[in-house]
């Protein structure tokens, strides 16, 4: 019967077929190619170093794409597109019309009172006069260090305060004709105002829209009359005589005050001869562009506010980029390791939807060649790079969304780095065939106890909570031991982190003392603290997907239950968590982690002013810290800052509003043996040498790279 | 005939309106949003009042959603998360999806059916409940676990990788090396997204197969003395599969639906993960067409199984 | 059907004393099919397991031990006279947690079926008896559901609600009830149509009374299948959401999450994947056989 055995036949040719595929794969299988292969969990965003957003469209840009500067190997910032840089400032102050003092008297006295020594030591290039009462001073560097020196010379009382009046505009209001309640439109309507009073016009020194909802004016004397104006445009008369009152359009939101008004200037000097993958050359046309590009603000960027402090950037030269800011801001430096986009091919498309996200072009070692959507991610070396062609043939980085399956592929070889997870640890460094490599990873995990709830705004209860915390358990067991107890905010391996701050011990009975003192005990016999009839009981969330940060959680709920403290565990799908929890600050603690840039600053993290928008979601507020930040942020000497940070880390530390759990290592693995960096040495031989880590971590001299025994990539 | 199919397809332009508002509602409704995805101390909330007004966020509903039409018919539709055509992302995993579906209903079809047969002929012997045993165990099997037994096995056993569509970081091999490279990456997915239906569509395939060995016209065909195997294969089974082909209809809808968990596990770029993907990230145009999509076929195939019903069985007319 | 007809006549021979039962004569049927006795069989062990833990948790008894227990030191130990099924990462007894689990996993698929027939049933019912206007727009709105991605909706539903067990419950059931809405209104359009109801009508006997006397039971049987096999698959469901996160949050132990946990120590502890994923297959696999049992005695009886 034909139709029978065609019928019983076809499992049969369907098993045969899959048999023959499978053998021809194993036969095939095993030749490699001078490549590297990645893998990340998610598939990349935009290929566009000002757009992206994830870790895989980082890891990619990366590559593609240079910066003006790049930290190096042992975390230093060093030139990239721009061979060289210099920082300098020019800062102003204007003495008071009745003081006597006169712009000349004043340079004089300057000139006379600074021997050579202290002006060199000062780094101080130049002194100017701009008006009769106006002075310039330029500096070699960036900085405040100069400004006591010169308060001492011409006292403060003879200077003249420069005030700075910032402006928020309510944009969801119209003005009564109608008008768009727009920074821009408000600030012109001031001007007009400004412009028909003689006497006030020459006071004002400047004028700033800083956001469509914020602008800000700066200018000389008694600011009285300038209020009194903006007043009357943010909160306008009525037009109809017993209609109820309008609400205010906007409101002045403070009034800064500084002696010496400090724009410090960044010069870089870039490389020439520079192509980019097209063969176009590199300008800083393009750096201008990249910069503008940010600022639009039809840009969705999450980069802008690294910018926001920058008052122009000038081009003075195809190889020049001079950038001028409002405030010395020393973190500002390091923005400028962003890749830059070309203008000759973006420049009269949407950046937010050109194709070039798809297919960038950039300056960097390797070019871009393929994306398949959710698959892979394949660049190939730049033959022209100006360092020199890379040694690998390309980097391809693959997309597998199940993080226990990549390690299943990286043992078979079909992925060559692999990010071992702490449980593994171990076995992967016995294993013959691996190589583990470990370094401190830039984060830290914390409970972050939101201080506007009754339960934690007391410090000796959130100290209590730490001591009842076994955080050396936590490492131990849940990290393997490959972690450190964190005791602030910093990484244990950079130079900001003070080593005199020990981390609170694991001590229940001194947490059950602090929590006595603060009214917390065990009354009625149930196991339980009280206080006023109430138990001790909150709820701890987390975000789900996060295995280390859940288990956290439960470790966390059984050693405060030990000291009488009933936890609730909440885990929340990320997007939620974030938009209905942590930004509302619906919440009364959670388990986070931070992973944190090189440089110190975190304004937004621990500024009181970022309690209630920003991410100082716990509300923390400490005006000695508030103090510090905001110094540290505009001090640019090492050693200052290195103190300030020190004492930064020392107050938060002490006040405990989060309890700091642990900094986790980072461990990458690599088939042993598989790669090599290649270099030449002096008399021009090659010579390959182990892959080790730096401090910029294990990929740093990627460029170096070579398979040991691959096949050649054929064109 | 013809206007049965036209009145239906009336039919189903309300149904698709309602489908459109209910899940356009739903994704606004439910919490979380598409910005500010990550805690970046970078995003101020200028940064991102300006991006929801980038996104017409701040509209209301019935103008987001009269927006989102307008973009949708005339293709203008822009994804959130990367500023590409909603159309363009969902073409481009279209191929992956349906290859791994048309090779998983092979193969479904190709075990299944004989298995289902085989069974049938052999009512109540040791194999027939050995089947039936097998069969329940494949419905009852979670995928993801079958999937990871399978690839545990194969990775360890056999030291070949099994994710991807094909194996990466090979020299340039030749077509048919790289044909059967493809084939052996399709199969355990297929396999596994294949096992639930191998299982349902043996027993269904057994049932009709008894139900059609118990009617008249094959007593008739015994008692004119043919062959069993003749009985069976020439006249049973004709009329026992015919009644499969009304599945096509249903399985359009699956083409596109994909297979969330076994695409993940699998790293297979489908349909199923751009919809989980968007989802999560809460990208509402990605969402929504992929949900408007979906429904069209869903309806498409009902109406193709109903009308290939009445090609079939001649006795069911439609007016 | 012959050869059951043949077995039937026999039977009934053996037997001529005892009157006609109709339960008798499908527990018979039942009892044939050994793949079926089987999956009755494991349900009422795991079911008597199930309560069982359930008493040990409410008065606190702590056996095999307590499953919240966490001893970090014997984290993650393979099988061992103390653990028979090893320990998770934080040292809890994989035994003892998916005893405790066995109630959690069974609830999870009873409550969701039982969601999915309530809701399908009423509606059902409401639609094929009234009929009217009332009947197209139900089955618009069943059309409307059918065509939603089930998977795009139990997600967004279970980031809308709470994401405690019981709303993962309902959840899982209101995605399922399509089904059984449609085929109870085909049978009550079918029924409606018989002589006995017709004449019942004829009589003046009121509309709900007919549903709910005459109709429903008639009725009872299907739907009391389709409830047997969407009891497994509503398991299974839980199971798949576990794995991308969405199911029963821990530290309420499910099978399911359980199982999803333990596939990131696949390669460093095989138990926490084996056995979990042992258990969730023959619970569903004896769903099913039962389920399979209870229609082929249903429809050989009719």
């Amino acid at each position: 019967m034909r139709f029978k055995r065609l019928l019983f036949s076809l499992p049969l040719i369907v098993f045969i077929f899959f048999l023959t595929a499978f053998l021809i794969a194993k036969r095939n299988f095993g030749q490699k190619v001078n490549q590297l292969v990645l893998t990340s969990s998610g598939d990349a965003d935009r290929l566009n170093p000002i757009l992206h957003a994830d870790t895989a469209s980082g890891a990619i840009t990366e590559l593609v794409f240079n910066g003006l500067i790049k930290y190096n190997e042992n975390l230093e910032l060093v030139g990239d597109l721009a061979e060289s840089w210099t920082t300098e400032q020019i800062s102003t102050l204007y003495l008071k019309p009745d003081s006597g003092l006169r712009g000349e008297e004043a340079l004089s006295l300057l000139k006379d009172e600074l021997s050579p020594e202290e002006l060199a030591e000062l780094k101080i290039k130049d002194f100017r006069r701009i008006s009769s009462v106006g002075l310039e001073i330029y500096l070699d560097t960036a900085g405040r260090a100069f400004e006591q020196r010169v308060l001492e010379i011409i006292s403060p009382e003879k200077i003249e305060p420069i005030k700075s009046i910032y402006v928020a505009v309510d944009t969801e209001k119209k003005f009564a004709d109608g008008a768009e309640c727009q920074a821009q439109e408000m600030l012109q309507r001031l001007k007009e105002k400004i412009n028909a009073d003689e006497v006030l016009k020459k006071r004002i020194l400047k004028y700033s829209v800083e956001r469509s909802d914020l602008f800000t004016v700066k200018m000389l004397g008694d600011p009285q009359t300038l209020l009194s104006l903006i007043g009357s445009i943010i909160n306008p008369p009525l037009e109809e005589p017993g209609q109820g009152q309008e609400p205010p359009l906007g409101a002045i939101q403070r009034i800064e005050e500084v002696f010496i008004d400090n724009n410090p200037i960044i010069t870089f000097h870039l490389r020439k001869g520079v192509l980019w993958h097209d063969g176009a050359p590199f300008t800083a046309e393009d750096v201008k562009f990249t910069y503008e590009k940010i600022m639009d603000e039809k840009t969705n960027t999450t980069r802008r506010s690294d910018y926001e402090l920058v008052q122009n950037l000038e081009i003075p030269d195809p190889y020049t980029v001079r950038i001028r800011y409002k405030q010395p801001f020393s973190p500002s430096l390091e923005t400028w390791a962003m890749g830059v986009i070309p203008k000759h091919i973006l420049e009269n498309e949407d950046v937010n939807t050109a194709s070039f996200n798809r297919q960038p072009i950039g300056t960097g070692p390797f070019k871009f060649k393929e994306w398949l959507s959710d698959q892979k991610i394949t660049v190939v070396a730049n033959k022209g790079y100006f360092r020199g062609p890379p040694n690998l043939d390309q980097i391809t980085m693959r997309i597998i969304p199940e993080s226990s399956l990549r390690e299943m592929e990286f043992m078979v070889e079909s992925i060559d780095y692999y990010g071992v997870e702490a449980h593994q640890y171990r076995r992967f460094s016995l294993d013959e065939d691996f190589k583990v490599y470990m370094t401190p990873a830039y984060g830290y995990t914390y409970i972050g106890w939101n201080m506007k709830v009754p339960l934690f705004a007391d410090k000796r209860v959130r100290r209590a909570l730490t001591y009842a915390i076994n955080r050396q358990e936590i490492v131990d067991y849940l990290l393997y031991g490959l972690g450190r107890i964190a005791t602030g905010p910093y990484p244990h391996h950079m130079w900001y982190y003070n080593h005199d701050v020990k981390p609170l011990e694991y001590d229940p009975e001194k947490a059950k003392m602090l929590l006595k003192e603060a009214g917390w005990e065990d009354t009625d016999g149930d196991g339980f603290l009280d206080k006023e009839g109430k138990r001790f009981k909150f709820t701890l969330i987390t975000n789900n997907g996060n295995t280390l940060r859940k288990n956290t959680a439960e470790l966390v709920q059984r050693q405060l239950k030990e000291i009488g403290i009933e936890v609730e565990i909440a885990l929340y799908e990320w997007s939620v968590f974030l938009s209905n929890k942590i930004n509302p600050r619906d919440y009364e603690a959670c388990v986070l982690g931070w992973s944190l840039g090189l440089d110190p600053d975190q304004y937004q993290i621990w500024h009181s002013s970022q309690a209630e928008k920003g991410l100082n979601f716990v509300y923390y507020n400490n005006s000695e810290v508030d103090r510090l930040i905001e110094a540290g942020r505009s001090e640019y000497d090492h050693e200052k800052r290195k103190e300030i940070y020190h004492k930064i880390h020392f107050l938060i530390a002490e006040d405990q509003p989060y309890t700091f759990l642990f900094m986790p290592e980072s461990t990458p693995a690599l088939h042993k043996g598989a790669f090599r960096i290649r270099t030449v040495d002096a008399s021009g031989k090659p010579v390959l040498e182990e892959i080790k880590m730096t401090k910029s971590g294990l990929t740093y001299f990627l460029e170096k790279w070579v398979r040991v025994k691959a096949h050649s990539l054929q064109p | 005939m013809t206007t049965y199919i036209i009145r239906r397809i009336l039919q189903c332009i309300p149904t698709l309106f309602g489908i459109t508002v209910i899940s356009f509602l739903m994704i606004n409704i439910a919490p979380g949003g598409p910005i500010g995805q990550q805690l970046d101390p970078k995003v101020s909330p200028a940064v991102i009042e300006q991006w929801e007004k980038n996104f017409h966020l701040n509209e209301p509903l019935h103008k987001q959603y009269g927006l989102w039409l307008k973009d949708l018919l005339t293709g203008e539709l822009k994804s959130f998360k990367d500023g590409r055509p909603v159309i363009t992302k969902i073409l481009e995993r279209l191929p992956a999806t349906i290859l791994l579906s048309v090779i998983s209903t092979i193969i479904t079809f190709s075990i299944a059916i004989p298995l289902g047969v085989f069974s049938a002929s052999h009512r109540y012997s040791m194999a027939d409940h050995a089947t039936t045993f097998l069969a329940f165990l494949g419905i009852s099997m979670p995928s993801f676990w079958l999937a990871y037994m399978l690839i545990l096995l194969f990775v360890k056993g056999f030291g070949l990788p099994v994710l991807g569509d094909r194996t990466f970081g090979l020299p340039g091999l030749g077509v048919s090396a790289t044909f059967f490279d493809r084939a052996w990456h399709l199969l355990l997915p297929s396999l596994v997204l294949g096992i639930g239906g191998i299982a349902w569509l043996s027993r269904y395939a057994r049932g009709s197969m008894l139900e059609v060995l118990e009617q008249d016209y094959i007593r008739t065909a015994r008692a004119k003395g043919l062959a069993e195997d003749e009985v069976r294969y020439g006249h049973a089974l004709r009329n026992a599969l015919l009644p499969l082909i009304t599945i096509f209809g249903f399985l359009i809808p699956s083409l596109i639906s994909g297979a969330v968990i076994t695409e993940t596990i699998f790293a297979w770029p489908g349909i199923g993960r751009l919809g989980y993907d968007a989802v999560m990230s809460r990208d509402y145009p990605t969402v929504m067409t992929l949900a408007t999509i979906s429904a069209v076929l869903v309806l498409l195939g009902n109406l193709i199984a109903d009308v290939l019903y009445a090609v079939v069985d001649p006795r069911i007319r439609y007016d | 059907m012959t050869e059951n007809a043949l077995i039937n006549e026999s039977d009934m021979s053996e037997q001529p004393s005892r009157p006609y039962s109709p339960y008798r004569d499908f527990f018979r049927q039942f009892r044939k099919n050994k793949l079926a006795v089987f999956g009755a069989g494991t349900l009422l062990i795991l079911s008597l397991v199930a309560f069982l833990f359930w008493i040990f948790s409410i008065f606190e008894v702590h056996f095999p031990c307590d499953p919240t227990a966490t001893e970090l030191v014997a984290q993650l130990q393979g099988p061992s006279r103390q653990h028979p099924f090893g320990t998770d990462q934080l040292g809890r007894d994989v035994l003892a947690r998916m005893a405790h689990g066995t109630r959690i996993s069974l609830l999870v698929g009873f409550v969701a079926v039982g969601v999915a027939i309530t809701v399908g049933v009423l509606i059902g019912s409401i639609a094929g008896y009234f009929g009217r206007w009332v009947d197209p727009l139900l089955m618009r709105f069943v059309d409307v559901v059918m065509c939603f991605p089930t998977f795009f909706l139990i997600l967004t539903v279970v980031a809308l609600l709470k994401p405690n067990f019981w709303n993962v419950m309902i959840v899982i059931g209101l995605t399922g009830w399509t089904g059984t809405a449609r085929f109870v209104r085909a049978e009550i359009l079918s029924i409606k149509e018989r002589d006995y109801v017709k004449a019942i009508e004829a009589v003046g006997a009121k509309r709900r009374k007919i549903i709910f006397k005459h109709i429903l039971p008639n009725a009872l049987a299907p739907v009391l299948v389709s409830a047997t096999l969407g009891v497994a698959g509503a398991i299974l469901t839980e199971a798949g959401l576990s794995f991308l996160g969405f199911g029963v949050q821990p530290p309420r132990p499910t099978w399911g999450n359980i199982l999803a946990e333990g596939r990131l120590y696949i390669f460093d502890a095989w138990w926490l994947t084996l056995f979990p994923g042992l258990a969730i297959l023959l619970t569903v696999l004896s769903f099913n056989l039962f389920g399979e049992g209870l229609r082929d005695a249903f429809s050989r009886r009719a």
